[in-house]
């Protein structure tokens, strides 16, 4: 896997919360910390993609079909008797 | 703009009930249509409560179930075009103390309609939302239940109730 140099500006609080990180030994460089800690965001936001594209996905569903790929027979009366016993 | 009950979106998905036509017909309407977070947990429930659906819908989108319930929740809001408010806040009751907004607001005017927990918290978030603006005119609905809130919301939250049987 190549590796490129890109510039980022960062603002000062940032910095000093990377420097910090460094010098407390969780990481060995500035470079190493940004590149780890991209790596924890993009991974925060995998679920949000595959959420995004699951939802194509149904859209797709539905125009192949021709219906709303959900269905919930009976739902309703389900609901309807269960608030009933919600007090 | 309408609160829309989670009923309307159940029976708009529920082929075998009457009322789908008209749930959906409501749902198809270019106006806009409000939800709150209540409604939100309600369809989570009704979802994850259909075992074999959500099964065979995450093999097809080839994600976990957990996803796969979070991906239809978000697919029937934009199918609907339904606009989710969030609520923030809390409220301080008397000799209790901090409250969130809906639970507070459901307690306060729960005297005045004699609803279960559910129904008292569906119009708690009406007249929260209508407190930060959200120009709602029409509560729509098919759970009878809410015919003890019709007065309220008119008289107290100038709200039409629409039931639909």
């Amino acid at each position: 896997m190549g590796s490129r140099v890109i510039p980022v500006r960062l603002d000062d609080d940032d910095l000093a919360f990377i420097d910090l990180l460094v010098k407390l030994g969780i990481y060995r460089s500035r470079s190493e910390a940004i590149r780890e800690l991209i790596r924890a965001g993009m991974r925060s936001h995998e679920d949000v993609i595959k959420v995004a594209k699951a939802v194509e996905e149904l859209f797709r569903m539905e125009r192949e079909e021709g219906a709303i790929p959900i269905r919930l027979d009976g739902a309703l009366k389900q609901l309807l008797r269960e608030r009933e016993r919600f007090q | 703009m309408m609160y829309v009950d989670t009923s309307i979106i159940v029976a708009a998905l529920d082929p075998q009930d009457p009322r789908r036509e008209e749930a959906m017909s409501i749902l198809e309407r270019s106006e806009v249509k409000v939800v709150s977070e209540l409604v939100l947990i309600e369809l989570s429930s009704v979802l994850s409560r259909r075992g074999e659906l959500v099964r065979a819908m995450a093999e097809r989108l080839r994600v976990s179930e957990e996803l796969t319930i979070l991906a239809m929740l978000t697919y029937i809001l934009k199918r609907f075009g339904l606009k989710y408010v969030a609520m923030e806040g809390y409220l301080t009751m008397p000799s209790i103390g901090r409250v969130s907004k809906p639970f507070a607001t459901a307690v306060e005017i729960s005297s005045k309609l004699g609803l279960r927990a559910l129904g008292l918290l569906h119009i708690a978030y009406v007249k929260l939302l209508k407190s930060m603006g959200e120009p709602i005119e029409v509560f729509v609905t098919a759970d009878r239940n809410f015919i003890k809130a019709k007065r309220f919301l008119e008289d107290e939250l100038n709200v039409s109730l629409r039931l639909i049987t």
